[in-house]
């Protein structure tokens, strides 16, 4: 794994969001509480840009017409189908398992599936001096 | 990733369901003055419905567009031709892409209103769009409640080939099938363009259900196929495809999985009841597999593939064509075709020659 620098601090201020490539790959970059946290920018359903999507805190319900606002969890919306991933973690709000799997080969022509990756893909991102570094 | 588009390569591609935005406004300067003058006193449209100026639902995303399809800052998705070739029609392969705009008075009774605006969004994209470039090709829309308005408005465009299809909302005051509507049909075959129906505010004349009004947009999407059924089933009833043997009809972002079960009813509902129809019939599933294709989006998303191919294996492999919905947020990507298409014949005519199939010379 190696290094990479990729903006100054000043480029993200806190609550931001920053939109950065690093060898061919689009790395959406979010500043919560002094800290930064990266996701690769390809939603794992059909590949929308995250950067995009809406970020906000996670509605969540016990029943019917009651509604709690989880300011605890930021979740980004991805601007295509509406998959939800915890920023900080990657994490995938609704599970798909169930929802849709993918093929990944045939053996005696009987298909073999794996279930779809979940969880948006997370990178690891620290803060040097005024630098903001990616490390892939 | 990307193995589809790989199987891509080979062919240029057909997108059957590209959107152009377009807002009240921009048509303005292409009405008529006395039209004009009524827009402004009476204010603006959106939907067939007078004084809605929304979707009847909220539609997940802004305008139901893609955040991330935006031009600049402050543009809507779908409003720069230039746009949308560099970020789709280009990087993508597309060859031809069919254009529907999504106006909301192509369903309105007010037949002034209907018929000015429908002309209007029809020379907006010929200028706008058309003229750009020749991977863009029109869809003619018609106001749907005023037939023979709708024969004129088809037949004031036939010589130009950059349209390819007619523009037919979901729902209608009443379903397609009924003779009332066929004047459109006849002007079409007359005209050699195929029909494409696409949902839209131009049709919120009628619940897309068979039941009543949706409590969100959650439930009216899943009538986006249920409608298609009720539409395929009343078009065979009502003898429409004996009446015009050449007419094409692509049912637009419905998906296709819904193609087999009404095919099975029709036919075991054929067996029985078919005495009582007006005109003498075929097998149900006869009409559907000449007439008919399925645009792939919203694609159904199965387990396995071999549930998908079976679907498929049903419907014909040559009825399936290839549709993203760009811009709109629910839109398939063309490298995330979730289709056993290893098979080349398959594969191109999915993503081209089922639909030079549909559209006929005029692709």
């Amino acid at each position: 794994m190696k290094a990479y620098t990729v903006c100054k601090t000043s480029d993200i201020p806190e609550g931001g969001k920053h939109l950065v490539n690093v060898r061919g790959r689009d790395i959406v970059i979010y500043h919560r509480d002094g800290k930064y946290y990266g996701l690769i920018n390809k939603c794992p359903h059909e590949g929308g840009s995250l950067f995009h999507g809406p970020c906000m805190g996670l509605v969540e319900s016990n029943s019917p017409g009651t509604y709690r606002y989880n300011s605890d969890i930021e979740v980004v919306r991805c601007p295509w189908h509406g998959w939800e991933f915890d920023i900080r973690t990657g994490k995938l709000i609704v599970d798909p398992d169930g929802m849709r799997a993918r093929p990944v080969k045939v053996e005696a022509g009987v298909p073999v599936f794996e279930p779809l990756p979940p969880d948006a893909t997370t990178v690891e991102v620290t803060q040097q001096d005024e630098d903001v570094l990616v490390y892939l | 990733m990307n193995v589809a588009s790989k199987l891509t390569q080979s062919v240029t591609l057909v997108d059957c369901d590209v959107h152009p935005t377009i807002d009240i406004p921009t048509l303005i300067p292409y009405l008529s003055k006395p039209v004009a003058e009524k827009v402004k006193e009476i204010g603006t449209f959106r939907n067939a419905v007078t004084f809605v100026t929304g979707p009847v639902y909220p539609r997940m995303h802004e305008g139901a567009l893609r955040r991330d399809a935006a031009p600049s800052e402050n543009a809507r998705p779908g409003s720069d031709p230039q746009f949308a070739l560099d970020h789709h029609i280009i990087p993508n392969n597309i060859g031809d892409a069919a254009l529907f705009p999504v106006m909301g008075m192509q369903g309105s009774l007010d037949r002034e209103i209907a018929v000015a605006f429908c002309r209007a969004t029809n020379e907006w994209l010929s200028d706008r769009w058309l003229d750009l470039d020749e991977r863009f090709r029109g869809t003619i829309l018609v106001p749907m409640e005023h037939p023979d308005a709708a024969a004129e408005e088809i037949r004031h465009w036939r010589d130009d080939k950059r349209f390819i299809q007619i523009g037919i909302p979901a729902r209608a005051a009443s379903l397609l099938g009924n003779p009332y509507y066929w004047p459109v049909y006849e002007a079409a075959v007359e005209g050699d363009f195929a029909l494409g129906i696409h949902p839209h505010s131009g049709d919120v004349i009628s619940p897309l259900t068979s039941g009543g009004w949706s409590s969100f947009y959650f439930d009216e999407m899943m009538h986006f196929p249920i409608a298609y059924q009720s539409q395929l089933t009343s078009m065979i009833a009502n003898g429409l495809f004996e009446h015009l043997p050449d007419l094409r009809v692509a049912f637009i972002e419905g998906g296709f999985g819904w193609g087999p079960t009404v095919a099975w009813r029709l036919d075991k509902i054929w067996k029985r009841q078919n005495i009582e129809l007006p005109q003498p019939s075929k097998r149900p599933s006869e009409y559907i597999r000449k007439h008919c294709w399925f645009a792939s989006q919203p694609m159904e998303e199965y387990r396995t593939t071999a549930e998908i191919a079976e679907v498929v294996d049903f419907l014909g492999w040559d009825r399936l064509v290839f549709s993203s919905d760009y811009p709109h947020w629910d839109n398939d990507d063309v490298n995330y075709i979730n289709l056993p298409l290893s098979d080349s014949v398959r594969r191109d005519g999915f993503f081209r020659n089922n639909a030079k199939n549909l559209y006929g010379n005029r692709l």
